[in-house]
Order: structure tokens, then sequence, then C-alpha cells
């Protein structure tokens, strides 16, 4: 279990380094869906598995195609001429974020974490996993919050059909 | 003694210090709203450990709130870039200054 963390852990940090850094957007797009499986990978090691799969449907399959249909509407041409980077911002945006990364990399180490296995035991598969848990949460107390959401997601259709129109 | 919660919570870090450090430094707004996607995951991966550390189960349900509001905030933002490339033929950030003055 541990290796495939590991394995799992490096393509993730690899591949978001390469859509951060590639200068093709084709690129970063596949790199990007290889970030996203990788994640669903590690949803599976924390015993979600209907979260994986939910994962991989949305991201890797909905997101990414609308990732890939605006690529294809943009001149690759000019996107191909163009700096890639902030001139000065960038210097200082890479090294804000790798101060982020240091601060929480030094404060997750320190802080009083039991060092308790995560995985996934026969008593949490054996309740229904993710699902039972999930579906319990939405249609329980947060039944309000997942309503709520159904309106957000028209919202969302209609606003960028809107936005997306020839004329206004 | 196996995969601990630390583990998960410094991976979670490292890819959201990659997706911030995209957010700061790129041009492209593609490759920028890329890199978001990037951040928003960071904070699946903690929920989901979270859950498992503690044993709470409403954690599941966030995890798809976050993948839900994702999910709408790329279409708006695509939809966004498209009626911005419409007017300005560019995906250059330092170019969309109409509204500085």
């Amino acid at each position: 279990m541990a290796i495939a963390f590991y394995i799992l852990g490096t393509v993730l940090v690899l591949a978001g380094l390469r859509v951060v850094t590639s200068r093709n957007l084709v690129h970063a797009a596949v790199f990007l869906v290889l970030s996203f499986l990788s994640l669903a990978g590690l949803y599976l090691l924390l015993g979600a598995e209907f979260l994986a799969a939910v994962q991989v449907l949305v991201y890797a399959g909905g997101i990414m195609v609308l990732f890939l249909y605006a690529v294809m509407l943009v001149s690759f041409r000019r996107v191909q001429q163009m700096p890639a980077y902030h001139p000065k911002q960038g210097l200082a945006g890479a090294a804000l974020a790798g101060a982020v990364f240091l601060v929480l990399f030094l404060v997750f180490v320190a802080s009083p974490f039991e060092p308790r296995s995560v995985r996934p035991d026969e008593a949490f598969v054996a309740s229904g996993g993710d699902l039972a848990r999930v579906a319990d949460a939405l249609f329980g107390p947060y039944v309000f919050a997942f309503e709520l959401l159904a309106v957000f997601l028209l919202a969302a259709m209609v606003g960028a059909i809107l936005l997306a129109r020839k004329e206004v | 003694m196996g995969l601990t919660l630390t583990h998960y919570l410094v991976l979670s870090a490292a890819l959201f210090s990659i997706g911030l450090a995209g957010v700061l430094t790129r041009r492209n707004v593609l490759i920028v709203l890329m890199s978001l996607e990037l951040m928003l995951n960071a904070a699946n991966i903690n929920f989901l450990a979270f859950a498992r550390y503690l044993g709470d189960d409403a954690a599941y349900a966030f995890v798809l709130f976050v993948i839900c509001l994702a999910a709408g905030e790329v279409a708006v933002g695509l939809a966004l870039l498209i009626a911005l490339y419409r007017n300005k033929e560019t995906v250059d950030l330092s170019d969309y200054n109409i509204l500085r003055w």
C-alpha cells in the first residue's frame, strides 16, 4: 500500500509541475488528466471508491473536454509566441509558493497527529464504504446544501451559455 | 507503521503549492485555470485523509461538493474566457486591462 502511495504521489507531483511549466496548452491538458487519474488512485487508497469514480467521470471526463474545447478555440501560434511567465512577478510568485510549501510542511510535520494508519479497515468497507456515507450526509444533515448545489449548477449552466453566446 | 495522516497532508501541501505557483507566475489564462483545479484537488485529498483519521463521515459529502463547485467554476470561467477572447483575441492575462485605468 505504501509503495502505491509513493508511486501515485510522485506521478501526481511531476504531472502537476508539468502542467504549471509547459508552454504547449495541449501538453498541459494531458498532464492535467494524468494528475486527475493519480488523484483518483489516491482516493482509492483512502477507501473512497465512489469518489474516485466521480473524480474520473467529472474531472478526467467532463472538465477535460471543456478545457480541450477552449484550447482548440484559441490561436496556437499566438500562444506559442507570448511569454509564458510574468517577468518580475514570476520569480516572486514562485518564491512565495515555495515559502507556502515550506511553512505548510513544517506545520504538518510538527503537528501532534497520532501516527496511526489511515488505511480503510474492514469495518469501514463492511458499513458501506464512502458511498453510504455520502448518501447519509447528502440526504441527512446536508440536504439543504445539496439542493443549493443543484441551484448553483443550474445558475452556472445558464450563466455559461449566456456568456459564451455571440450576441448578448 | 503504514501511511499516516501526515503523508497525505504533505502531498496535498505540495500539490497546493504547485497550483499556487502556476496561478502566480503564468500569463496564459488557461494554465491559470488548470492550476486552480490542482489547488482544489489538494483540498480534496485533505478532506479524505482527515475523514479517515477522525472517522468523520460528512467529509465525503464535502468532497462531492468541491467537485461540483469546480465543475461549475470551470464552465463559467471558460465561458468568460471565450467572451474575452472574442473581444481581445488573446489569452495573455497582462492584456486583460480594460477594467484598469
